[in-house]
């Protein structure tokens, strides 16, 4: 076994992945299947296809633990599910590669364990606060997977309205959050 | 709107994965070497997680979508035997002398201890490793080992793991020539217990790799 297998970090779970741990593996599974599950169906409206997109990614990071490059697992691994749902609706193949940028900046960007403890209810109290006309095309591009010109073709507004919505959404989710006690 | 102010609102879209691919390889460029559209993008990007969390399923016992129990046992599946199945080919004959080394102890732990004189006190969970047994009862835990002989000045330390912890907690210390041992504790939330070697008088956090993990 290697890595610091006392403390329960998910970059030492995937290292211990790394050396073929089952149990390592099992305790990242129970750590965010909910996450990658509720993504999946999220993006899928469809049980089956949620639970294929879930074992479809866990089973990667086990096939392939060196695709986790670094940075923040939960930001990673829901990006990773984001993408294999949206891959599926459009029949697409399973990449995981770019999933998000290892850039040093993102390794602090928002801490696991707190938003394990951040009830998903809470969230979406906080995202229920951004007005609909900067939540909309948030959604559209992260749960459907549509691009800005999409966006903005489907929501009848021009598309760098639909750009500047976006990021006063995030910012303003962010605030939201930061309310809440996520810094 | 400056050229600046167009690029964070690419960050933005970054941070959500909806930027157009050919514009990745340019903003991940920038943020290398912009503050400023460093600290955006991290900002967002915890909003933009916040977001994936806000659909998360739910616990068990909670009322909304839930993750099937049968998942995990499939996933599972798929990654546990082919380590049994490579550790037995390469060593059937330690294999067989630790499956009946395991069944004399599970024998052996079961004469001993109180419980199994009242049948129907709770329900045993029962956790065969390498070296010895874990049986998990509501209140407590017993560990019936068979570990290697220590040099002087060390003993055996357990540690348990609370579900969701981030590190496990020191418990009880005990010498090499204990067969069983047992640990009072609530196993409601217990995730895995552990053993590692440690100086006489145990450690408040481990100082080495673990002789055992058992993950329940």
């Amino acid at each position: 076994m290697c890595g610091e297998w006392w403390r329960v970090d998910e970059a030492a779970l995937v290292e211990r992945i790394r050396c073929r741990d089952a149990a390592a593996f099992e305790a990242l599974y129970d750590q965010y299947h909910r996450l990658v599950y509720g993504i999946a169906l999220r993006v899928l409206s469809d049980v089956r296809g949620a639970e294929d997109v879930t074992q479809s990614v866990f089973l990667k990071i086990w096939s392939d633990p060196t695709a986790f490059r670094g940075g923040n697992f939960g930001a990673w691994i829901a990006r990773v599910a984001r993408n294999r749902g949206i891959d599926v609706l459009r029949g697409g193949a399973f990449v995981v590669q770019g999933e998000i940028p290892a850039m040093p900046s993102a390794q602090d960007a928002l801490d696991d364990y707190v938003m394990r403890k951040l009830e998903s209810r809470n969230v979406r109290s906080a995202l229920a606060r951004i007005p609909q006309e900067q939540r909309e095309p948030i959604e559209l591009g992260f749960f459907d997977g549509l691009s800005h010109d999409q966006i903005a073709r489907r929501s009848g507004v021009p598309l760098g309205t639909v750009k500047t919505r976006i990021r006063a959404g995030l910012r303003k989710l962010r605030a939201e959050l930061q309310e809440v006690g996520i810094r | 709107m400056t050229p600046h102010d167009a690029m964070l609102e690419k960050v933005a879209a970054y941070a959500l994965g909806t930027l157009p691919v050919v514009d990745v390889a340019g903003v991940t460029e920038h943020l290398h070497g912009c503050d400023e559209c460093t600290t955006e993008y991290r900002e967002l990007l915890s909003a933009v997680t916040a977001l994936a969390y806000s659909v998360q399923a739910c616990e068990t016992g909670e009322e909304g979508p839930q993750v099937s129990p049968l998942l995990k046992e499939r996933i599972m599946q798929r990654v546990r035997p082919q380590n049994r199945i490579a550790k037995l080919r390469t060593r059937p004959l330690a294999a067989i002398a630790a499956c009946i080394a395991l069944a004399l102890l599970g024998v052996a732990a079961f004469a001993w201890h109180p419980w199994t004189t009242h049948p129907g006190t709770g329900i045993v969970r029962r956790y065969a490793f390498a070296d010895g047994v874990l049986y998990v009862k509501k209140d407590r835990i017993t560990i019936a080992q068979r570990l290697a002989p220590l040099p002087a000045g060390r003993v055996y330390q357990v540690w348990t793991l609370a579900r969701g912890a981030r590190r496990v907690s020191p418990s009880v210390t005990f010498p090499a020539t204990s067969s069983t041992v047992n640990v009072a504790m609530d196993t409601a939330t217990l995730a895995a217990v552990a053993i590692s070697v440690e100086p006489a008088g145990g450690s408040p956090q481990p100082t080495t790799k673990p002789v055992v993990f058992v993950r329940l």
